[in-house]
């Protein structure tokens, strides 16, 4: 059973496409990120899951009830269920932490005390105890998210809505709200979408991601499918540091690292694609470096230390390639190190 | 937005038809009448609007009145504006204080205001008794009878509206843009110049454009200054047309000022283009006060003096007169007397009846147009419909038409059956309530504008109808500006005189026909400064009573 | 939080229903005169007139309760100025829907435009008989009900005892440069009949308004403005009708002030200036409301009636009531052939208007 399905929704603005014959499913319980650059009309689409924009086609449904089809709004963003942490958070400021938290009970019809029970509740999931007089103006960016967290939980939503929400925050934070999110996902067992420009939140948090370019969905997969098999050019690109090769008969560079990494591509989880032209994306990891020269010989030019790991931009005749290691493999810039490809995927040009 | 929900359309239904009502309807019949289509039959001529054109006083009371609506709103805007900066962001002491003060300003009627600077600087005024008389430092005295006196008053009586607009503007400027710009090197004055300013100049051309067109549409205080020399402006020619009989000549120059006026608006809408920001956001943040240092005492000191000038010094001359026992003598304790509150209160209960008709009158008029305020500019900035920009601008039409003129329209248009509100208390509403509309839409149409769209779908996502995100959402975060709106029009009631004198009825009264009537000759201007002392009165009363009720909740705007 | 905003809504409520209560109610208590709302409230058969008056209120309040004394509630009265009188009938006749049954205004000329437009209906009055010969005008169209004297008004402090004017010429001479108000024809009814009479002593040359302009005269929307602009010193004479004057400086003896103002009876004579009152004519009068008209104009120019207007400073009609204090017996007044000056009307303010136009 599908927790939501998105069928062929389109969306038009001002004669540009902003969401185009996107189809999608939601399965009860997951995490979905949905990833693309700025403008790529992610948020569009969530505001046509929530309601809150009409769809030119296609139709969206949620836990068994059409919401919007053919044009139409047949649910009302209020009769949905669905809750939304905005990116702004879109606190209200004339109203405290309670006030705010307790709105979606008082529409409810909630007695006063059971609001105030059901607060208490989620102010503790967030961990806001205490802050029920507070306004919005006076809490940090971290509070206004939790507060507006607790406050789409209050609905019990059958579907959770998170437009960037984490991106106004600073890094510690970020990670900190993200587990947080997790833990009470997994608590409530919600269903989340959860829309963001950086696939390395959408990674850490998702079950499943799907990506999106100029309005099309582009791939949708769990996490390490679109990581390790992305089927484009573009997902290739998004999803973490890869470095793409094009079989280029005038550049002697390319051919060379194309005769290399052809043998070492593999195959994703579904059948083998007849991609033209055909390119292949070697992820930076999938690039083995070592001290002594090897099969193919290039220049360490830059050297960016991770902590964790290393990243070398690898200079090989008129081309740069982005090799990530271990922290243990030390090489210093101007070094000539040998490098091998160990592992390329197949994808799809972006025309 | 989605699809136009069954209410939004009856909204929008609502709001065409209470405009054509109180506004399209009468109008259109006025204009009518000056070509010649009546109720006396029809006879299509336009000799009147060729008269009205080519008589060479027009162009010299047209060329009047753009000099002095011009000068106003300047003189307005660079005060208010000014005044609106220093108390709401820097950390001038005295705030309170000031602010009472600037509100008082506002309360005292145009005419009281212009009468009381006559008292002052007229040719025996007080000011020049002392300069020409007592000290003799000056031997010709100053003259206020001019185009320049106008301009002075009519600056002091609307520089508070545009300090009301102002600071809501300053206010919700967005305080992480100016210190970009600091940071990218401007200066303090810089940064105000070539950010804060270009900012808020939207809502400076909104509140300029109203103050222009409010001054070019006004008679009292031009009756009393300029008229006295022969300064004539057009709203001086249409009040002379009407007295004399002849209404196609004041229409016609009715719609000379209305399309000067319009013409200002085409200006405006064209400077504007597309310079809209909205730079609220959700996010709220305390306001950081600039520091004056050095120049805190100072600067205090200066807008002190300002206000002083513009509203103690004023004031204090309209409270002593309302004791005097002739206005203008010379101030003694003999001369003192509480006869002139006497009069108004003794006059055949007709003081009494007249302040509560007004208040009843006020209440009704701002808060229906405060409601069609917000259908109008929700409307406008909310809805999709074709031709809602066209709701705005006629909401905001009878700013630029003289108020006899409006009162001479709605006899026309609801004297004969069906609609025959003449005679009756309700066309002294409806009349009031289209003048007052161009208040209490541009001032709810500016907060609305300023709302966060999110703040509103968090609310429907939240579970709410659209009714109730606008009760529980919107009008809350609009509640100031609906506020100031409100008490706009319910003052522009409490001080209106010649809708009240041409529409009234025996019974209901109000302060307007009170006001003429002292004037007139039963109490003369020392119970004309006690009229207007009792309207300040009872609006500071009002205005007390609302804010101990009203506090606590606007808290964190 | 709920509760307070419900507390606020209900004392809004509350104060509204209190202030239209006790609007309403109060017209019950029956005690204010010329109240719309209480006669509606009482029978419906009973007669109901609707005036329009431009005058004195205190006056027209002792008129009234005078007149209603035996008929009951019967006048229903708005006042105004001279201004909003001649605009607002002058509106309704536009419409086609004329609501008042009587006006009564403050000189002949609006009388005469709304005679010639069909407007006014004739009635003419038993007691007109006892009117002064030269009173006897408008065929019943209109009946003069008393008059008032356009002359000069000046401030005794500021005006040493040589200076005093005599006569109408006095004013455009040198000395009084920046020293004079009167109201302006262009905004008054009453200003341009004074502005007539003043064409009339100049004979009929626009010289003499010119030499005002010259000697800077400070124009008012109204005569009782220029009036009050003498008395407070403001300039130091003015030309306007001599009642205002006499209920200024009666004013200020009241509230226990020497006043400063003194009249002059100009030589060449003073500027007379009647006031009609006049019937409008209506299909949809009832019989008993057609006779309380009829009534009032008889009242009016009765003894009674004309007494208490001698009271307030206006010259009676009849040879039998005195002339009010403070006018001398044997004024020599300056008659003008209105007819004439009615025709002229526009020609007059207009010109007027150019030579006060600043330049």
């Amino acid at each position: 059973m599908l927790q939501a399905q998105l069928l062929n929704i389109s969306k038009q603005f001002a004669g540009a496409e902003a969401v185009d014959n996107v189809s999608m499913d939601i399965f009860p319980g997951e995490i979905l990120a949905v990833v693309g650059p700025s403008g790529c009309g992610k948020t569009t689409l969530l505001q046509l899951v929530a309601g809150l924009l009409k769809p030119d086609r296609g139709s969206i449904q949620v836990a068994g009830r059409t919401l919007s089809a053919a044009g139409e709004v047949l649910v009302p963003p209020e009769k949905r269920g669905i809750a939304m942490v905005f990116q702004n958070y879109a606190l209200w400021p004339h109203y405290d932490v309670f006030a705010n938290i307790a709105y979606p009970l008082r529409i409810k019809g909630y007695s006063r005390s059971k609001q105030k029970q059901t607060v208490e509740e989620l102010l503790e999931a967030v961990r806001l105890k205490g802050m029920e007089g507070r306004y919005p103006h006076e809490l940090s960016g971290g509070e206004q998210q939790r507060v507006a967290l607790a406050r789409a939980l209050a609905l019990n939503p059958l579907l959770l809505l998170l437009d960037e929400s984490l991106s106004n925050l600073d890094a510690g934070l970020r990670k900190e709200m993200r587990e947080e999110i997790k833990r009470i996902q997994r608590e409530l067992s919600l269903t989340i979408i959860h829309v963001t420009h950086d696939q390395q939140e959408a990674m850490a948090i998702a079950d499943r991601i799907a990506v999106m370019n100029e309005g099309k969905m582009v791939q949708v997969g769990a996490v390490e499918e679109v990581y390790r098999f992305p089927r484009t050019e573009f997902t290739a690109r998004f999803m973490g540091d890869s470095n793409l090769l094009r079989l280029n008969k005038d550049s002697p560079a390319e051919m060379k690292l194309w005769e290399m990494a052809r043998p070492k591509v593999i195959e994703g989880g579904g059948q083998p694609l007849q991609h033209t032209p055909e390119i292949l994306t070697v992820r930076s990891e999938d690039i083995k470096l070592d001290d002594v020269p090897g099969q193919l010989t290039g220049e360490i030019v830059e050297r960016i230390y991770h902590g964790s790991n290393i990243e070398y931009r690898l200079k090989f005749m008129d081309r740069i390639l982005r090799v990530k290691t271990p922290a243990d493999k030390f090489f210093e810039p101007g070094q000539q190190a040998g490098f091998t490809i160990e592992k390329a995927t197949r994808v799809r040009a972006d025309n | 937005m989605i699809k136009h929900a069954y209410w939004s359309r009856l909204l929008v239904i609502a709001a065409v038809a209470i405009l054509s009502a109180t506004i399209l309807y009468p109008l259109l019949v006025l204009i009518l009448f000056s070509v010649g289509i009546g109720a006396n039959g029809i006879s299509v001529s336009i000799t009147a609007y060729q008269k009205a054109f080519t008589d060479p006083k027009t162009l010299v009371s047209i060329y009047n009145t753009f000099y002095v609506a011009g000068a106003v709103s300047i003189l307005a805007i660079l005060t208010g504006g000014g005044l609106a900066w220093m108390l709401t962001r820097t950390d001038l002491p005295g705030k309170r204080l000031f602010k009472g003060l600037i509100f008082i300003a506002y309360i005292i009627p145009s005419y009281v205001m212009a009468v009381s600077w006559i008292e002052l600087l007229g040719r025996n005024g007080y000011v020049n008794r002392l300069l020409c008389g007592t000290w003799k430092w000056i031997d010709k005295p100053i003259d206020i009878y001019n185009l320049e006196g106008i301009i002075l008053v009519m600056s002091i009586h609307l520089f508070p509206l545009v300090f009301i607009t102002m600071s809501s503007a300053w206010r919700m400027n967005d305080l992480s843009l100016e210190k970009a710009a600091r940071l990218s090197g401007a200066g303090p004055i810089k940064t105000i110049w070539t950010v804060s300013l270009p900012l808020i100049l939207p809502s400076v051309l909104s509140i300029g454009l109203l103050i222009f067109q409010h001054t070019m549409a006004c008679f009292g205080v031009a009756a009393v200054i300029a008229l006295p020399t022969g300064n004539y402006i057009l709203t001086t020619r249409i009040y002379s047309a009407l007295n004399h009989l002849n209404l196609p000549i004041a229409t016609a120059s009715s719609i000379i000022l209305l399309l000067c006026s319009g013409l200002v608006f085409g200006i405006y809408s064209l400077s504007l283009g597309k310079k809209k920001y909205i730079n609220v956001s959700s996010r709220s943040e305390p306001p950081e006060l600039h520091g004056l240092g050095k120049w805190r005492i100072p600067a205090a000191l200066a807008v002190l003096a300002v206000l002083v000038i513009t509203t103690v010094i004023p004031l204090g001359t309209i409270v002593v007169s309302s004791f005097l026992k002739q206005w203008g003598m010379d101030i003694s304790l003999a001369g003192l007397t509480l006869n002139n509150y006497q009069i108004i209160f003794a006059n055949g209960g007709m003081g009494l009846r007249a302040i509560r008709n007004s208040i009843v009158f006020g209440v009704a008029a701002a808060s229906a147009a405060c409601a069609i305020g917000v259908a109008v500019a929700w409307t406008v900035n909310r809805t999709a419909f074709k031709g809602r920009q066209l709701l705005e601008f006629t909401a905001t039409w009878p700013v630029a038409i003289p108020g006899t003129v409006l009162a001479v329209a709605a006899i026309l248009a609801w004297i004969n059956p069906p609609f025959k509100l003449y005679g009756t208390p309700w066309i002294l509403v409806i009349t009031y309530v289209a003048a007052c509309l161009p208040f209490a839409v541009r001032s709810v149409s500016g907060s609305l504008q300023g709302i966060d769209l999110e703040l509103e779908h968090a609310a429907r996502i939240s579970g709410a109808s659209r009714w109730r995100v606008f009760r529980d959402i919107s009008l809350p975060i609009i509640g100031p500006g609906l506020k100031n709106g409100w008490i706009m029009s319910f003052l522009m009631v409490l001080r209106e005189i010649p809708i009240s004198i041409l529409l009234y009825t025996a019974g209901f009264e109000t302060i307007g026909v009170l006001l003429f009537s002292m004037r007139s000759d039963t109490g003369g201007l020392e119970a004309v400064s006690a009229v207007a002392v009792i309207i300040i009165a009872v609006t500071l009363g009002g205005n007390l009573l609302l804010e101990r009720f009203g506090k606590s909740r606007m808290e964190g705007i | 939080m709920r509760i307070k905003r419900k507390g606020i809504v209900c004392s809004m409520i509350l104060i509204l229903v209190l202030l239209v209560g006790g609007c309403g109610g109060q017209p019950d208590n029956g005690s204010s005169p010329g109240n719309e709302a209480e006669k509606q409230a009482g029978s419906t058969e009973k007669a109901q007139i609707t005036m329009y008056i431009s005058g004195p209120e205190q006056m027209i309040a002792d008129l009234e309760k005078a007149f209603e004394k035996e008929r009951g509630d019967v006048l229903n009265i708005l006042t105004m100025g001279c201004g909003p009188l001649a605009q607002k009938i002058n509106t309704e006749a536009e419409a086609g829907n004329v609501q008042a049954d009587i006006i009564w205004g403050a000189e002949p000329i609006l009388y005469i435009q709304l005679q010639q437009k069909g407007l006014l209906e004739q009635y003419k009055s038993a007691e007109a008989a006892n009117l002064k010969s030269e009173l006897q005008m408008g065929d019943g169209y209109y009946t003069i009900c008393n008059s008032r004297f356009g002359v000069i008004a000046y401030n005794k402090e500021k005006v040493s005892k040589e200076e005093i004017p005599s006569s109408w010429h006095d004013l455009i001479k040198e000395n009084w440069k920046n020293r004079l108000a009167m109201a302006d024809a262009g905004q008054s009814a009453t200003a341009l009949a004074i502005t007539a009479g003043l064409l009339e002593v100049n004979g009929d040359s626009w010289s003499y308004i010119e030499d005002l302009k010259k000697n800077g005269v400070l124009l008012t929307k109204q005569n009782n403005e220029a009036i009050e602009r003498v008395s407070t010193g403001e300039v130091d004479a003015t030309i306007a009708p001599h009642d205002g004057i006499l209920r200024e400086i009666k004013k200020s003896k009241k509230s226990g002030v020497e006043s400063k103002m003194a009249l002059v009876w100009p030589k060449e004579g003073s500027l007379s200036i009647q006031r009609p009152i006049a019937i409008m004519a209506d299909a949809g009068r009832s019989e008993a409301e057609q006779s309380v008209c009829q009534e009032f104009i008889d009242y009016v120019i009765s003894s009674e009636a004309q007494t208490i207007m001698a009271k307030y400073g206006f010259i009676p009609v009849r040879a039998d009531v005195a002339i009010p204090e403070g006018v001398p017996s044997n004024v020599k007044s300056i008659n003008l052939d209105w007819q004439q000056v009615a025709s002229q009307g526009k020609e007059i303010r207009s010109n007027f208007e150019k030579i006060m136009l600043a330049q």
